[in-house]
C-alpha cells in the first residue's frame, strides 16, 4: 500500500511539474502579447502587430494543452487524493470555484481574441480583449495559490474539534479562502510565475534573434526581447521583494518549515546564514556559514537577541526532507542572479545601448532555463517543506489522503509516459506555428494600423 | 420533492454543459459522415467553441465537488480506471483539434482531415465515457458503493443501461443535421430523433431512478419539438439558430436531471443526505451568481461577435473555414 501512496505522490508531483511548465508560458505570453499589441497600435508599428498575432496562436496552443493538463490535475486531485478533496470540498472549495470563472474569462476572451482578430475595426477594442485574457490567467493563478495557502496555514473551521474527533464543523468558507498566508503567497507566487514565463519567452526570442537571417526579422525579435526583458524584470523584482515577506510569514506561521529551509538544527543567537550544505548522519556539512546574517535579514538588526526557529524544537517525525535547504538556495541564488541580469538589461535598454551582442543573447537563453529551474525549486521547497502533512499540522499526506487502489499503477504509468510526449510536442508545435510563414509576408498581410 | 437552490443551480450548469458538449458530439457525427459539408458548415462554429467546452466540463466537476464532497471518494475509487483513460483521451482530443487548426503542411500522411476525424472519434469516446458514468450512477448497475468498485461487464449486461446510451446517441445523431443545417431530409432527422428518444425514454423508465415521470416526459417533448419545428419551413430558421437550439437542449437536459433528483442508484441513494455544509452552500450560491453574471455577459459578447462575423462571412461568400 505504501508503494501505491508513494506512486500517487510521484504522479501528482510529475503532472504538476509538467503543468507548471505550460502555465508559466501561458501567463507570460498573455501579458507580453498584450503589451506588444498595445505598442503596435500606439506606435502604429506593424512589427509589433506581427509578433502579437504570432504569440496569440502560440497562446491558443498552450491554452488548449494547458486546459487539458489542468483538467487532468483537477481529476487527479479527486481521484488520487479523494479524502483530501472531501476536506477541501467541505472547507476550501471556494477558490477552486472562483477559478473556474477566471478560466471562463480567459477562454471566452481568448477565443474572441484569436479567432475574430480582424472583426474589430477599433484596434483598441481588440487589444482590450487581451487584458481580459491576461486577467483570466493571472486570476486563475491567484485562486489556485489561495488553495495552496490554505494547505500551508489552514483556517476557516473548528480545528480543535477536527483534531479530536475528525469531524468538520464551524465552516467559514471566506476565512478559509483568505487564510493567513494567502496575501503573502499570492504576492510571491504570481509574479514569480510571470517572471519564469517571461524569461522563458525571452530565451525563445533570443534564440530566434541569433538565427534570424533578415534585418526585419532581427528587428521584430529585438523589440520583443525588450518587452519580455522589462516585464521579466518587473516580475522578478516583485517576486524578490515578496520572497522576503514570505520568509517572515514562515517564521511566524510555519516555523518548522522555516527551520528546515534554513537548516537550523539548534538555537544560535545571532543565527548564521548557511549557504549550500547537505545533511550527513544528522549533521549539516559542506556549507558556508555567514555569521549573523540570518538574524540580520530576519530582524533587520545587528544586535538582535531574538531566536530563530530550529529543528530540535520539533519532534523529528514531523521534519520535512531536509534537501529543501538546497532547493531554497537554488531558488534564492538563481533568482537573484537572473534579477541582476534583468537589471543590467533594463539599464542598457534605458540608456539605448546595444544588447544584441552574443554575451547578452546567450545570457538570456541561460536565464530562461535557469529561472524555470528556480521556479520549480521554489515549488518543491514549498510543497516538500510542508511534508509529512498535506494540510499543515492537521492531515498527514500518507495516513489519510491517498487513493490506494492498485488500478492507479498501470494507468498512472501510462499517463506519465504520455505527458513525456505531450509537453515537448506542445513546445515544438508552438515554436513551429510561431514561425509558420515569413515575417515579410505577415507584415504584408497586416492592414493599416 | 424537496427543493434545493444549490441543486437547482447544479442542474442548470449540467444543462448548459450538456448543451455545449452535445454540439461537439453532433459535430463529430457530421465530420465522420459528411466531412466536405462540415468544412463549410461545422468548422466555423466548432473551431471557436471547443475550447470553451472543456471549461464547462471543469465548471460542472467543481460544482459537484462543492455540492457533494462526500461523494468524491466513491467516484474516485469506483471509476479510477475509466477516469484515467478519460484523461488520456481528453488530452489527445485537444491535441488533435489544435493540430488540425494550425497544421501547415501534410506530413507522414497526417492531413487536416485525418486530424479532424481523429478528434471526432475521440469526442465520441469521451461522450461514451460521460454517459457510462452518468447512467451507472442512475441505475446503480455494476456500481458497488460499499466496496467502491465499478464492474463494466455487469453494467453493460443490463439492457436499459445500453438502451439509454444508444438511444441518446441516436437522438443526437438525428439532431446534428438540424443544428449544422446539413443537407439531410427533415423527415429523416425527425424519424431518427424519434427512434433515439423512444429507445432512450423506455430505457430510462426501466432504469427506474426517476422521481417524477411527467418532468422526464417533458424533457423528451422539448427534445422532440426540435425536429418537429424543423419540419415547418416558416419556423425552421428559428430552431436552427444556434442559440435557440442550445437553449432547447439545455432545457431538456435540465428537466431530465430534475426528473431524477434526489435519487441515484435506482432510488437507493438520496442525494440530499450527501449535500455540503449550509455555510458553504450559501457561498457557492453567491459565487455562482457573481460568476454566472460574468459568464452571461461574456457569452452575450461572444455570440454577438460570432453572429455578426457569420453574417459577414456569408455575405462575403466564404465557403469554408480552415
Amino acid at each position: 500500500m505504501t508503494s501505491i501512496i508513494n506512486f500517487d505522490r510521484f504522479m501528482m508531483g510529475f503532472t504538476l511539474g509538467s503543468h507548471i511548465l505550460i502555465v508559466t508560458l501561458t501567463i507570460a505570453i498573455s501579458v507580453i502579447m498584450s503589451v506588444i499589441e498595445f505598442l503596435g497600435i500606439y506606435l502604429k508599428d506593424k512589427e509589433y502587430e506581427v509578433m502579437a498575432r504570432r504569440l496569440s496562436k502560440a497562446l491558443a496552443i498552450f491554452f488548449a494543452i494547458g486546459t487539458a493538463s489542468g483538467t487532468v490535475l483537477a481529476i487527479e486531485l479527486f481521484s488520487l487524493w479523494p479524502n483530501f478533496m472531501v476536506l477541501v470540498g467541505k472547507i476550501d472549495i471556494l477558490p477552486f470555484y472562483y477559478e473556474v470563472f477566471a478560466f471562463f474569462l480567459e477562454s471566452i476572451s481568448l477565443v474572441l481574441y484569436v479567432y475574430y482578430w480582424d472583426y474589430f475595426k477599433n484596434r483598441y477594442q481588440h487589444w482590450a480583449l487581451s487584458l481580459f485574457v491576461a486577467a483570466g490567467t493571472l486570476l486563475s493563478a491567484v485562486f489556485i495559490t489561495m488553495v495552496n495557502a490554505w494547505m500551508n496555514t489552514p483556517s476557516g473551521f473548528n480545528i480543535p474539534e477536527y483534531i479530536s474527533t475528525g469531524t468538520v464543523s464551524g465552516v467559514n468558507p471566506l476565512a478559509a479562502m483568505f487564510s493567513p498566508s494567502a496575501a503573502v503567497e499570492i504576492g510571491h507566487v504570481v509574479p514569480a510565475t510571470l517572471a519564469a514565463g517571461s524569461f522563458a519567452l525571452l530565451a525563445y526570442f533570443a534564440i530566434n534573434y541569433l538565427k534570424a537571417k533578415t534585418d526585419i526579422t532581427r528587428s521584430i525579435y529585438m523589440k520583443s526581447i525588450k518587452v519580455a526583458a522589462i516585464v521579466g524584470l518587473i516580475a522578478v523584482g516583485i517576486a524578490g521583494l515578496t520572497g522576503d515577506e514570505s520568509m517572515r510569514m514562515l517564521y511566524s506561521l510555519q516555523p518548522l518549515k522555516y527551520a528546515a529551509i534554513e537548516l537550523n538544527f539548534h538555537n544560535h543567537i545571532p543565527a548564521a546564514e548557511k549557504l549550500g550544505g547537505i545533511v550527513i548522519n544528522g549533521v549539516p556539512q559542506y556549507y558556508i556559514a555567514v555569521p549573523g546574517l540570518q538574524s540580520l535579514i530576519m530582524f533587520l538588526s545587528f544586535n538582535s537577541h531574538q531566536a530563530v526557529p530550529y529543528l530540535t524544537q520539533f519532534p523529528q517525525s514531523q521534519w520535512p526532507p531536509l534537501f529543501i535547504h538546497l532547493t531554497f538556495d537554488v531558488m534564492v541564488g538563481g533568482g537573484a542572479l537572473v534579477g541582476l541580469f534583468a537589471l543590467l538589461l533594463f539599464l542598457r535598454i534605458v540608456l539605448k545601448k546595444d544588447i544584441s551582442g552574443k554575451f547578452y543573447l546567450y545570457s538570456m537563453v541561460i536565464s530562461g532555463i535557469l529561472l524555470e529551474i528556480v521556479y520549480d525549486s521554489g515549488w518543491v521547497t514549498d510543497e516538500v517543506g510542508r511534508q509529512p502533512y498535506i494540510i499543515y499540522n492537521h492531515v498527514m499526506t500518507v495516513a489519510s489522503a491517498a487513493n490506494t487502489s492498485p488500478s492507479v499503477l498501470p494507468l498512472g504509468i501510462g499517463i506519465i509516459i504520455f505527458y513525456c510526449l505531450v509537453v515537448p510536442f506542445t513546445f515544438y508545435f508552438s515554436a513551429k506555428v510561431l514561425k509558420n510563414s515569413s515575417v515579410e509576408k505577415e507584415i504584408e498581410r497586416v492592414g493599416d494600423l | 420533492m424537496a427543493f434545493n437552490v444549490e441543486v437547482l443551480l447544479n442542474g442548470i450548469i449540467f444543462g448548459m454543459f450538456f448543451a455545449i458538449i452535445s454540439t461537439e458530439l453532433m459535430a463529430a457525427s457530421a465530420i465522420i459522415f459528411k466531412y466536405e459539408e462540415s468544412r463549410r458548415k461545422v468548422f466555423y462554429y466548432l473551431v471557436p467553441i471547443w475550447e470553451i467546452t472543456g471549461t464547462f466540463f471543469v465548471f460542472y466537476v467543481v460544482n459537484v465537488e462543492a455540492l457533494i464532497p462526500n461523494a468524491l471518494p466513491i467516484l474516485a475509487y469506483s471509476y479510477i480506471s475509466y477516469i484515467l483513460i478519460f484523461i488520456v483521451i481528453y488530452i489527445l482530443r485537444n491535441l488533435s483539434i489544435i493540430s488540425a487548426e494550425f497544421i501547415f503542411k501534410n506530413r507522414w500522411n497526417i492531413s487536416r482531415k485525418t486530424l479532424y476525424s481523429t478528434y471526432a472519434i475521440l469526442t465520441y469516446i469521451l461522450g461514451f465515457f460521460v454517459l457510462v458514468i452518468y447512467t451507472s450512477l442512475m441505475s446503480g448497475r455494476g456500481l458497488n458503493i460499499n466496496a467502491r468498485t465499478f464492474n463494466l461487464a455487469s453494467f453493460v449486461s443490463y439492457l436499459p443501461d445500453d438502451g439509454f446510451i444508444i438511444g441518446s446517441a441516436i437522438a443526437l445523431f438525428g439532431l446534428s443535421s438540424i443544428f449544422y443545417k446539413l443537407d439531410v431530409n427533415s423527415i429523416l432527422s425527425l424519424a431518427v430523433t424519434v427512434i433515439g428518444l423512444i429507445i432512450a425514454g423506455a430505457s430510462f423508465i426501466a432504469i427506474n431512478d426517476y422521481s417524477n415521470l411527467y418532468i422526464m416526459m417533458l424533457s423528451g417533448l422539448v427534445t422532440l419539438s426540435i425536429p418537429v419545428i424543423n419540419m415547418v419551413p416558416k419556423l425552421r430558421k428559428y430552431i436552427s439558430d444556434k442559440i435557440t437550439f442550445q437553449g432547447f437542449l439545455a432545457a431538456a437536459a435540465f428537466l431530465l436531471f430534475y426528473s431524477v433528483y434526489p435519487n441515484l442508484g435506482s432510488k437507493t441513494i438520496d442525494v440530499n443526505s450527501l449535500l455540503n455544509d449550509s455555510a458553504m452552500q450559501t457561498q457557492i450560491f453567491y459565487a455562482t451568481l457573481i460568476g454566472g453574471t460574468l459568464l452571461l455577459i461574456m457569452s452575450i459578447v461572444f455570440f454577438r461577435v460570432w453572429v455578426n462575423s457569420s453574417k459577414k462571412r456569408i455575405n462575403a461568400g466564404a465557403d469554408e473555414v480552415e
